[in-house]
């Protein structure tokens, strides 16, 4: 049985970054607009030095731009619904 | 006297040439107002216009369970907040209904392909498992405008003037609260039928429940 992700922060601008026993740290975010719906992508090496450096303004922009760019994203194969 | 009169009457003028005294941004943030006001003289839509067009007596947004449970439930405002105000994009309630009459098969079940397809969002978005809420927010007496694509849940995708790429109506409302939450589809509704003869589950969860969305 898989162990279910830890919430590390959550955002009242409807995110959640989880720490994932196995991919590591994911965001959470709902994406839509009159239909919602919830995807997770785990961050790569990249956004997560981001992170680091920037902290919670770093997620508030990444989240926002994965609303906005969700399908891109998916294409991309990095983000999965929930 | 006269002169009281005169600046009485200018007062009034003032007031209504400077378009405060339109009721239907009235119960919006002095900033919202602007926006709603600079929106319509972009697109040449009128906001009130369209809502009773498409928004009366209800707007109205769908969910998946997921995200009922843990983003929507027990919050006091809907939508995305941002800045201090909460952002709402709400489809007009009659093409709500419109979709899920559409969707809703002879057994009762709701085939999420079409309201995937007829809202615009990628293939296999709603689990079939995952059961689906639609919330009604009475969007007359709601603060409400046009969006734009600056607004807190605007994709790539956005068109100005109140209608999606695919032709949805859809509104902006602000700080909105829900006046009516509705679970339409249950967990398991479309898990195919088993097979006549096929032993019967027992203890667990039959998942065969719903209400109906109309």
């Amino acid at each position: 049985m898989s162990k279910k992700p830890k919430v590390v922060y959550e955002s009242d601008k409807l995110y959640k970054l989880l720490e994932d026993p196995k991919q590591g740290l994911v965001l959470e975010v709902v994406a839509g607009s009159s239909a919602m719906y919830a995807v997770r992508m785990a961050l790569t090496q990249a956004e997560k030095d981001q992170y680091s450096a920037k902290g919670i303004a770093y997620l508030d922009g990444l989240a926002a731009d994965v609303v906005k760019n969700e399908k891109s994203y998916r294409d991309q194969g990095r983000t999965v619904p929930v | 006297m006269k002169r009281t009169l005169l600046v009485f009457a200018a007062a009034a003028f003032a007031l209504l040439s400077s378009g405060s005294a339109r009721a239907d941004i009235a119960r919006c943030s002095k900033p919202q107002q602007a926006i709603a006001k600079a929106v319509e003289t972009a697109t040449h839509k009128n906001a009130l216009a369209h809502v009773k067009a498409n928004f009366t007596p209800k707007g109205s947004y769908l969910v998946n369970d997921y995200v009922y449970q843990n983003f929507v439930k027990g919050k006091p405002k809907l939508g995305r907040p941002d800045g201090g105000d909460s952002y709402l994009f709400v489809a007009g309630g009659k093409f709500i209904d419109g979709v899920l009459r559409a969707a809703k098969k002879a057994d009762g079940t709701y085939d999420f392909t079409i309201i995937e397809h007829k809202l615009g969002l990628p293939p296999a978005t709603y689990k079939p498992d995952g059961g689906l809420w639609r919330i009604d927010v009475n969007v007359p007496i709601s603060c409400y405008r046009l969006p734009r694509a600056a607004d807190p849940g605007a994709n790539s995708d956005f068109k100005p003037g109140g209608f999606t790429s695919g032709g949805v109506p859809e509104i902006l409302v602000l700080n909105g609260r829900a006046s009516h939450a509705q679970q339409v589809v249950k967990k398991g509704v479309q898990k195919p039928a088993p097979a006549k003869g096929a032993p019967a589950r027992k203890g667990g969860k039959s998942g065969a429940k719903k209400t109906s969305a109309n």
